[in-house]
Parts: C-alpha cells; sequence; structure tokens
C-alpha cells in the first residue's frame, strides 16, 4: 500500500512541476533557516559543559548596591574562595583565575603583544577538564613562574620545538613552559592562551572586599546552592565588616551597616554564557533572548514554507479530484486518502531535506560569519542530529499536508465525476487568504525590524560624542619606547609637524572598555549615609587630554603644571556632579574620598562625553593625572593624506626606539567596532527579512499562476466584450493586493510593540518613526504586485479565442 | 440481490427543488442484466449512484444481498462497495498517474489483497479483457475502446456481485461499443450481475430486461428473454 502511495506521489510531484519546484524550494529554505538555528541554538546551549562536574560548578559574584543600582561583580577578592571552602564542607574545591593584562611575550628573537593570558590557580585545568597534550597535569601549576600554553601559541613561538621546559618572558620576568594543552574549548566563556601559575604572585593580602578574581566552587553532587548561597552574610560579617570598618576609619556598627549591600551569591557554571551579562564578564556572553528571537525566527520561516504547501495544493485541488473521485467509487476510504497525501507532503519534505543539506553546506561558512559560530558542516551529520532532521521532516512535512489532506478527501464522489472534466474549486478560499495574509505579515514585520535595527545603528554611530573622534591617531604602547623623558621627547618631536595639532600622552582613550573604578562618596556626606556612595569610572590624564579630544570644560580649570597640587585634584563629569548630588551647589572645590581613604580635590567639570559605548548610559567619570599601565598617545591629526603621515609617525616612533613594536588605530573606526553587535543583528534580520520575503513571494507566484490558469475563461470572455489589458491585470492582482494590505495593517503594531521592545536596552535611542512603517508596506507591495504581474500580464495579453477553444 | 422500495431522492439548491428519484420501486435478482433506459435528466445516473452506494437517499427502502443499507455510513459503504461492487463508466474516469495495471490492480489494494496475488489476479484479468500487451501504458497512450476494456478489468476484477455501468458505450464508435457489450456478457454468463443504463436499443439487447424510467419513476419492464 505504502508503495503505491509513494508511486502515485513521485508522479505527481513530477507532472506539477511548478508547483514541486516552488514547493521543494520553499521548504529547503526555510528547513535550511530552520537546521543553521537550531545548531546555533544547540551550540549556545552546550557552552561549558565540557567539564566533568559542569553542573556542581559555580561561580561566586558579588551584588553591590550604591545610590540605588545594584552592581554586579563576577569576581571577588582574593581570600574569598579559600575563605568559603574552609567555612563549608560542601564545597569540595575551589580555584581562581586572575586576567593578565595586555603583556609582550618574548623568545630569542620573537617578540609579540598577548593579550590573552590569565594567572590561575594550580588546580584550575583540572577543575574545568582540560586534557594535557604533555606536562603533568596535577603538578604543572604548582611552582611559580609556570606558565601553560596552548597548541597555538606553542607554534607561534616555538615552531615545531617541543616546549617544554623552555624560558619565555613574560613583561619583566621569565617562566618555565610546564604544561601544553590543544586550546580552551570553543563552548567555554573564557579562551585563554596562556595560564601562569598563582604561586607567582605571592599573594600575602587575603583581604575580602575588592574584586578582580574569578572564583569558581566545586560543590559536593547533594549539596544546594541555594542554601550555601543563605550562608554567606555571616562570612561577609566575618570579614568584610572589620576589613571596610579599617580602610574606612569607621566603627564596626557603621561599617556593617554600609556593607549590608554587599551579597556574595553563587552563578551556576552553565548558566554564564547566556544569562549573565554584566561589565565584568571573560568575554562578551550570548544572550538567553537572542537563542528565543532566533529560534521564533526559525519556526516562523518554516511556518511560511508549510503555508506555501498547504496553499498551492488547496489551488491545486482541481487537478486531483477526480482521482479522489475514482479511489472513492473503487472503496477507498477517507482515511486512506489522507494517508496517501500525507505520504505526498511527507515525501516532498524529505526530497528538500536533501536539498537542505546542499544549501546548509553552502550557507554554513556565512552563518558562521554572520552568527559569530564556529559551526562545521560535520556536525549536521551527525547521528543525533540526521535522527531529529529525520523527525522534524516528518513534522513539517504532516503540518503542510494535513489541510490539504483532509480537504482533498473530502471531496464529493458524485459531484467530482459527474463531469468528465475536472470541477473547479472556488479561487477564493478564506483560509488560503488567511495564510497568505499570516505570510506577508510575518515578512513585513521582519522588514520594519530589518529597518529600525539599522536605523539605531546609523544613529549610534553618528550621535554626537562629546568629543572628537575624526582624524584621531591612537599608538598604543606608549611605554615601550622607553622612559618618561624618551616619550616626552618624541612628543615634542611629532609636534614638530605641522600636521599634527594635538598630542596627549599616558592616557586613558575613550571606546576601552578597561579602566580604573572604584567606590567614592563625597566628604561633605558621611560615607555611610544611605546613598551617597557611588562608583565612579577613572581615567588617568594629562594637561593635553581634553583639548586634544575637544572635550568641554563646563565649570573650573584643566590641569595645569602650575599648581602642584594637581595631583590630588579630579575633574569630574557632570554624571559624577549629579550622582554626588550635587547639582544644585557649586562642585568645585568640594573633596571626594576614594576606597583606601584618599581624598581628591574637584577643580572642574567636564561635559558629558560618550567615553563608552552609546548603548550606555554616560556613567560617573573621575579624571586625574598621572600615567597607569594602558597608556599610548592620543594624536589630533589635520591632513588628507592619512598613509603619508602615518609613514612619518612612524619614522620618528623608529628614530626613538628602533626595537619598540609600532602599533596604532584611528578613534572612529575602533568606535564603529563597539557596535558589532548590532551590525550583526542587522545583518540577521535583514537576511530572515529577504528569506520570508523569499518564500512568501514563491507562494504567492505558484498561487497567481492556479488562479489565473483557472480563470483563463472568465478573461478571454471579459476581453472579448472590450477588457483593456491593464483592466484585466487589475482583476486579477487586485485581491491578491488586498490580502498584502490587510497583512500590512496587522503588521505595524506588532512589528512596533516588538521594537519598542528591542530598543529599551539602549540608553539613547531613535524615535519609532511612521515612515519607517510605511516604506516597509510599500516596499512588500511593490514585491507582491511585481509577483503576481508576471502571471496577470501573461493571461491579459494571451489570445482569447486561443484559451477559449482549448477550453 | 437488490429490493428497492418507494427511494426517493431531492436535490435541493437554492432556487429550485429536483426530484430526481420519485417513489421508485424495482428488483434485481442475482445473476440478472438489466438495462435502464429513458430520456435525459429522468434519474437514471442518480438510480445507478444509489445502487452502488455513492450516494445516499432521502426516503424509501434499498435491500442490498439481504442487508437494509440507507442507513449505512461513509465507512461502512465503502467497506460494501470495495468488497461486492464495481464500477464501469461512460468517461472511463482511469486515474491518469498510474499505468494499465495499476489501475486494474487499485481494488486490489483496497482491499488488501497480497501482493503475489494480486499479480496473478491482475494479469488474468488483463489477459481475458486482451490490453495485457498495454500494461504499461498510461490512459492517455490508449483508444476509447482500449481505455473502456481497462476500467471493465477493473470493474471484475475483484470478482464483485454487481457491475453497475453507466453509459459504458456513449464514448465509444459502435465496434468497440460491441467489444465492451460482449464482455459485459460474458461476465453475466459467468455469474455477476449487471446493471447498465443506456441510451442505445442496441445495447439494451444484450440484456435479460429492461426498466424504462421517466421522471423518476419506472415506467414499462420489458423482458427480452
Ligand atoms: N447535484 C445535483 N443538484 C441538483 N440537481 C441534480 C443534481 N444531480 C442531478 N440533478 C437533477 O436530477 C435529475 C436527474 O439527473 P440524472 O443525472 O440522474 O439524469 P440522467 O437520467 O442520468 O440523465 P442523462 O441521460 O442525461 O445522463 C435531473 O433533473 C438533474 O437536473
Ligand atoms: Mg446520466
Amino acid at each position: 500500500m505504502l508503495k503505491n502511495y509513494l508511486k502515485i506521489a513521485l508522479r505527481n510531484l513530477g507532472k506539477n512541476k511548478t508547483f514541486s519546484i516552488i514547493n521543494v524550494f520553499g521548504l529547503s529554505l526555510g528547513l535550511a533557516c530552520c537546521l543553521l538555528i537550531a545548531s546555533f541554538v544547540f551550540s549556545e546551549l552546550s557552552y561549558d559543559t565540557y567539564p566533568e562536574k559542569a553542573n556542581q560548578i559555580y561561580r561566586v559574584e558579588l551584588n553591590v548596591t550604591g545610590n540605588g543600582t545594584v552592581e554586579t561583580y563576577t569576581n571577588v577578592d582574593v581570600a574569598v574562595g579559600a575563605g568559603m571552602m574552609n567555612a563549608y564542607p560542601e564545597i569540595q574545591a575551589f580555584t581562581r583565575l586572575l586576567n593578565l593584562r595586555e603583556s609582550f611575550v618574548k623568545y630569542n628573537n620573537k617578540e609579540f603583544k598577548e593579550g590573552n593570558m590569565a594567572v590561575v590557580d594550580s588546580n584550575f585545568l583540572q577543575v574545568f577538564s582540560i586534557p594535557f597534550i604533555s606536562g603533568d597535569a596535577k603538578t604543572a601549576l604548582n611552582e611559580p613562574n609556570s606558565i601553560v600554553i596552548t597548541n597555538a601559541l606553542a607554534t607561534k613561538y616555538f615552531g615545531s620545538e617541543n616546549p617544554i621546559g623552555k624560558q619565555l618572558v613574560v613583561g619583566a620576568s621569565t617562566f618555565k613552559v610546564t604544561g601544553l594543552i590543544d586550546k580552551i574549548p570553543d563552548n567555554s566563556h573564557f579562551h585563554k592562551d596562556a595560564f601562569i601559575s598563582m604561586s607567582t604572585m605571592h599573594l600575602t593580602n587575603q583581604t575580602w572586599s575588592n574584586v578582580s578574581f574569578y572564583t569558581y566552587l566545586v560543590l559536593d553532587s547533594k549539596a544546594d546552592p541555594k542554601l550555601l548561597e543563605a550562608k554567606f552574610p555571616e562570612l561577609v560579617k566575618k570579614h568584610v565588616v572589620p576589613e571596610v570598618a579599617k580602610d574606612m576609619g569607621i566603627s564596626m556598627a557603621e561599617a556593617q551597616k554600609s556593607v549590608n549591600t554587599f551579597v556574595f551569591f553563587l552563578e551556576p557554571l552553565t548558566r554564564i554564557h547566556l544569562y549573565s551579562n554584566t561589565k565584568y564578564e571573560l568575554e562578551a556572553n550570548g544572550d538567553i533572548q537572542y537563542v528565543y528571537i532566533f529560534s521564533a525566527l526559525a519556526i516562523f520561516i518554516l511556518l511560511l514554507a508549510c503555508v506555501n504547501f498547504t496553499n498551492l495544493s488547496t489551488a491545486a485541488s482541481a487537478k486531483r479530484a477526480r482521482e479522489v473521485g475514482i479511489r472513492k467509487v473503487i472503496g477507498s476510504e477517507k482515511k486512506q486518502l489522507m494517508i496517501q497525501f500525507l505520504v505526498e507532503s511527507v515525501l516532498l519534505t524529505y526530497i528538500a531535506i536533501v536539498f537542505t543539506y546542499a544549501l546548509v553546506y553552502a550557507l554554513v561558512p556565512h552563518f558562521n560569519q554572520l552568527a559569530g559560530t564556529h559551526l562545521s558542516f560535520g556536525f549536521f551529520f551527525s547521528v543525533p542530529f540526521i535522527l531529529s532532521v529525520l523527525a522534524l521532516g516528518l513534522v513539517v512535512g504532516i503540518l503542510a499536508g494535513i489541510y490539504p489532506a483532509f480537504f482533498l478527501s473530502s471531496f464529493n464522489i458524485i459531484s467530482v465525476l459527474k463531469s468528465s472534466s475536472s470541477t473547479s474549486t472556488k479561487h477564493r478560499s478564506p483560509l488560503r487568504s488567511g495564510l497568505v495574509i499570516f505570510q506577508f505579515a510575518v515578512s513585513t514585520i521582519l522588514i520594519i525590524s530589518t529597518l529600525v535595527v539599522y536605523q539605531q545603528l546609523h544613529y549610534m554611530q553618528n550621535k554626537k560624542l562629546g568629543y572628537d573622534k575624526e582624524q584621531v591617531l591612537y599608538l598604543q604602547d606608549a611605554y615601550i619606547l622607553g622612559s618618561k623623558d624618551v616619550q616626552n621627547s618624541f612628543k615634542q618631536e611629532l609636534l614638530k609637524d605641522s600636521r599634527i595639532l594635538n598630542v596627549s600622552v599616558g592616557t586613558d582613550v575613550p571606546g576601552n572598555p578597561n579602566m580604573d573604578g572604584t567606590q567614592v562618596y563625597p566628604k561633605d556626606k558621611a560615607a555611610n549615609e544611605n546613598g551617597t556612595e557611588i562608583h565612579a569610572n577613572i581615567y588617568h590624564i594629562d594637561y593635553d587630554y581634553l583639548s586634544t579630544l575637544g572635550i568641554k570644560m563646563l565649570h573650573g580649570r584643566n590641569f595645569s603644571n602650575e599648581f602642584p597640587t594637581d595631583s590630588f585634584a579630579v575633574i569630574i563629569n557632570q554624571a559624577a556632579v549629579n550622582d554626588l548630588g550635587w547639582a544644585n551647589t557649586d562642585p568645585i572645590g568640594k573633596t571626594i574620598v576614594t576606597s583606601g581613604q584618599h581624598e581628591f580635590k574637584v577643580i572642574g567639570v567636564a561635559s558629558d562625553f560618550h567615553y563608552a559605548s552609546v548603548k550606555q548610559k554616560i556613567a560617573p567619570l573621575m579624571m586625574m593625572l598621572g600615567n597607569n599601565y594602558r597608556t599610548g598617545f592620543i594624536v589630533k591629526i589635520k591632513t588628507s593624506d592619512v598613509q603619508r603621515l602615518l609613514a612619518d609617525v612612524k619614522k620618528k616612533w623608529d628614530v626613538a626606539n628602533p626595537v619598540a613594536p609600532f602599533s596604532y588605530y584611528f578613534l572612529d573606526e575602533h568606535f564603529a567596532s563597539l557596535y558589532a553587535a548590532e551590525q550583526r543583528t542587522g545583518q540577521i534580520f535583514s537576511a530572515f527579512a529577504i528569506i520570508a520575503i523569499l518564500i512568501a513571494c514563491l507562494g504567492l507566484f505558484g498561487l497567481a499562476t492556479y488562479i489565473t490558469q483557472q480563470r483563463v475563461k472568465e478573461i478571454g470572455i471579459r476581453k472579448i466584450f472590450g477588457a483593456t489589458i491593464p483592466n484585466l491585470v487589475m482583476l486579477v492582482s487586485k485581491e491578491f493586493l488586498k490580502l498584502v494590505i490587510i497583512a500590512f495593517v496587522l503588521a505595524i503594531p506588532l512589528a512596533w510593540w516588538a521594537m519598542h521592545k528591542w530598543l529599551q536596552d539602549y540608553q539613547y535611542r531613535i524615535d519609532l518613526k511612521w515612515w519607517i512603517f510605511l516604506s516597509a508596506g510599500i516596499l512588500v507591495m511593490l514585491i507582491a504586485v511585481l509577483t503576481v504581474s508576471f502571471q496577470s500580464v501573461k493571461a491579459a495579453i494571451a489570445n482569447p479565442v486561443k484559451s477559449l477553444r482549448t477550453e | 440481490m437488490i429490493k428497492i422500495k418507494d427511494l426517493e431522492k431531492i436535490y435541493r439548491t437554492e432556487e429550485v427543488e429536483t426530484i430526481a428519484l420519485n417513489k421508485l420501486s424495482m428488483e434485481v435478482k442475482e445473476g440478472e442484466f438489466v438495462a435502464v433506459m429513458g430520456p435525459s435528466g429522468c434519474g437514471k445516473s442518480t438510480l445507478l449512484n444509489i445502487l452502488g452506494l455513492l450516494d445516499d437517499s432521502d426516503n424509501g427502502s434499498f435491500v442490498f444481498n439481504g442487508v437494509e443499507v440507507t442507513k449505512f455510513n461513509e465507512r461502512k459503504r465503502a467497506e460494501m462497495r470495495k468488497h461486492n461492487i464495481g464500477f464501469v463508466f461512460q468517461s472511463f474516469n482511469l486515474i491518469d498517474e498510474l499505468t494499465v495495471y495499476e489501475n486494474v490492480e487499485l481494488p486490489l489494494i483496497y482491499t488488501g489483497v497480497k501482493t503475489p496475488d494480486r499479480k496473478a489476479k491482475v494479469e488474468a484479468v488483463l489477459d481475458k479483457m486482451k490490453i495485457m500487451h498495454r500494461r504499461n501504458h498510461y490512459p492517455q497512450q490508449l483508444s476509447g475502446g482500449q481505455q473502456q476494456r481497462v476500467a471493465v478489468a477493473r470493474a471484475v476484477v475483484n470478482n464483485p456481485k454487481l457491475i453497475l455501468a453507466d453509459e459504458p458505450t456513449g464514448n465509444l464508435d459502435s465496434s468497440n461499443g460491441n467489444e465492451v457489450m460482449e464482455l459485459l456478457t460474458d461476465l453475466n454468463e459467468q455469474g455477476t450481475t449487471i446493471v447498465m443504463v443506456t441510451h442505445s436499443e442496441h445495447d439494451a439487447k444484450f440484456s435479460h430486461r429492461i426498466i424504462r424510467m421517466l421522471d423518476g419513476q419506472t415506467v414499462t419492464e420489458n423482458i427480452l428473454v
């Protein structure tokens, strides 16, 4: 029986080629989208599941409430891990990771800057079950000045030589390579190239109230993390309170009050990638929201493809009606006919799956680029994946075929067989109209979303930032030039060039996420007064910083070497003024106290500028004189021949220090890279929008084909009696356009709602303008008109005598 | 085999009510060959559809093989139909997507006959209808007479007790028509009951008895043999 079904299904597909091609192509596209996204979702969900005890590992994190806002730190102080483990037996082990700042690494005459190294406890790689290629996993990181490196790093420095036992110079210290690993798995929330032993640091200060150490606990398999978390306040009381009292010079009672907002908690390892999204992540994480959004999109695209099948099958039902009638006469039951039609749709889906794999093969590299994933084509051939795909094919086939099966099998025998020609079914069907509306509503929503995402991106990239980012060159790593004197004479050399307007040295640069920060409070209010302590970021700047970047002063003055006391002075931004509660008083001359009881006097207020991404609200900033390790030269230039200027600057750099590596970037380009995520979202949305509209138009094209075929006689008669070609095109197109307009009307509120929600994540955002919606509507309409008119024009210009004779 | 009493069939459309069968009564015995004749629109096809359990009646009784079938549901009717009744239509009604062999095989598939048995039966009947050499052709590749022979083959392959034929020769020339009539006569001689609607007095002569209809009623019955 099944064989017979398959046979006739295959022949039918072969006979109705347009129908089959449209359906197979649409379904393949839909399924390919679906598979790519499914693999993306699987890979997102697989993050950090690779350690043997993945489900028992938790990261200790810290919530600090200040000024009504909660700041979440994903790292804690040096003593927290050991302290917790000693206090609670359900903790089997702890391990810590400390980010190492960018350093130059040297072996013989090879020297590179490495920004991806960490200092870790000796058990770190074992806790994360990272296998060693060589070296002893148990002891490799016991001794000070030991380093475990990845294959990639080993090849970079040692070529094909055995790295074990080699000496690497990192910054000023020498390390012995004691272990080699392949790499940290792709689906990890951190990817380091080198791990240095914690014992190198000679950590003696056992403090609890600072941050920086990413601390992971391994709990007993039976331990309840919630119960454990509940005990943490006692540790805060025991360790944090005395420390704060001492640091800030206040009583224990006062200290207890001020640390009430200090809450340690546990983040399950496997949730970090999708649920943790703070400023203090080891790498940019994923976002569960996007997993949901993409899954929803995949399902919608697949539904669009199913709709095509349903619509075309019912529209073409006239062709099948006679067959249904004959089968019923011969003795087929309705159920058997339904199965027959379902076999047909499932078979079609399986044919589509073959093409899907071809499509996926072609699309995987693009998709990886688009979504930032590392999928390989082989993944799609894993047995569980193939089984899921086959199951999916069954579901999709049934979903697409169930209505046509029901519809076709319900034909009345007599009316079908009465005339030898096939019965003509109505060309209007409410269900079909509804489905077309659904397709175009989804397409319209996607197009509107794409437009909005790109508009927001454009807005962020072109927003006035409060400083000049055009024609600003940043020379990285000023410190490697040599002493302060060398740096200064290099700066003087630069300024001799008339194309160079200004140079600032030894400073933080806008757009760099790494910066210092601290808890501060205004001295004129008590430290423990509720809500007076705020978090402020710190920029280390020099005398020329504000003028080089064109940052405006609102009050007070810039730093000046005429005032020796300026090393304890600070310029703050307007946001800091507001948050410190000084909006209504003159902040100049007031004193700010940082943690550690250092006092700084406010000498100026700068206007707010976007030193971080425009996505974030401008946070309080303190700018003080002085150097820190992230030094570089900010060079304001004015030239139309940037390449020549660069070459001249490099010449001067090489004169100042012939061996120091020269690296630079332009501030505006760097700034643009801050919006890679939005860029990506925009690209993904436009890809989906294009696919959706393509599938919808395929369906529309098919429908238009059938319906014009059915109306060919009517069109012929109308033409004989005087209808013009535009009349006829309108006659046929009208019905479809009506559906597209309804879809548009339905899409507007949905798209508005979704985009309104999406924009909420942005502190500075565009308004949703009516013309975005209108232009999306017009675009969809035009595409639909073009699609339909292809068929309607063909029918309208045909010779009516011919179409009537063939009837 | 067939006992019909006071059978009524009324078609209702928005404007008009058509009484297609008006308290019609008739009987067909096992082994009979009956021709139904009458002017166009008198209800012949309607009657045949009801006899074939393709359609239901509005009033009256229809006893088929001793069973009252007017209250049967769709599924039961399909069941009854596929085991007992074969159909031959004026327009052949073969499935274009299936070959001759497959068209004839179809009723056997629906009645659940096993593959090897099917092969034997289909080949036997194709042989009998002298259409074996065309077994792998599609209906469009055959002449009208050949198509009707395939349709007859399909109607008889299941060994039905009753064959219903609605103007089986209507689309054929006289020599092809005669061939089909001879096939039906042969089948009847081997014991199959046949009810045939026809406009042709010539064809009607092949039957044992002619039922003449007018306006949904039987008017006369001529016994020919
Ligand atoms: N589906 C229907 N709806 C309404 N009226 C119908 C329907 N089918 C048949 N009729 C009417 O019922 C009457 C009997 O029709 P039927 O098809 O049985 O005639 P017939 O005797 O087979 O005619 P012919 O020799 O032309 O085939 C006719 O008046 C016809 O118009
Ligand atoms: Mg008739």
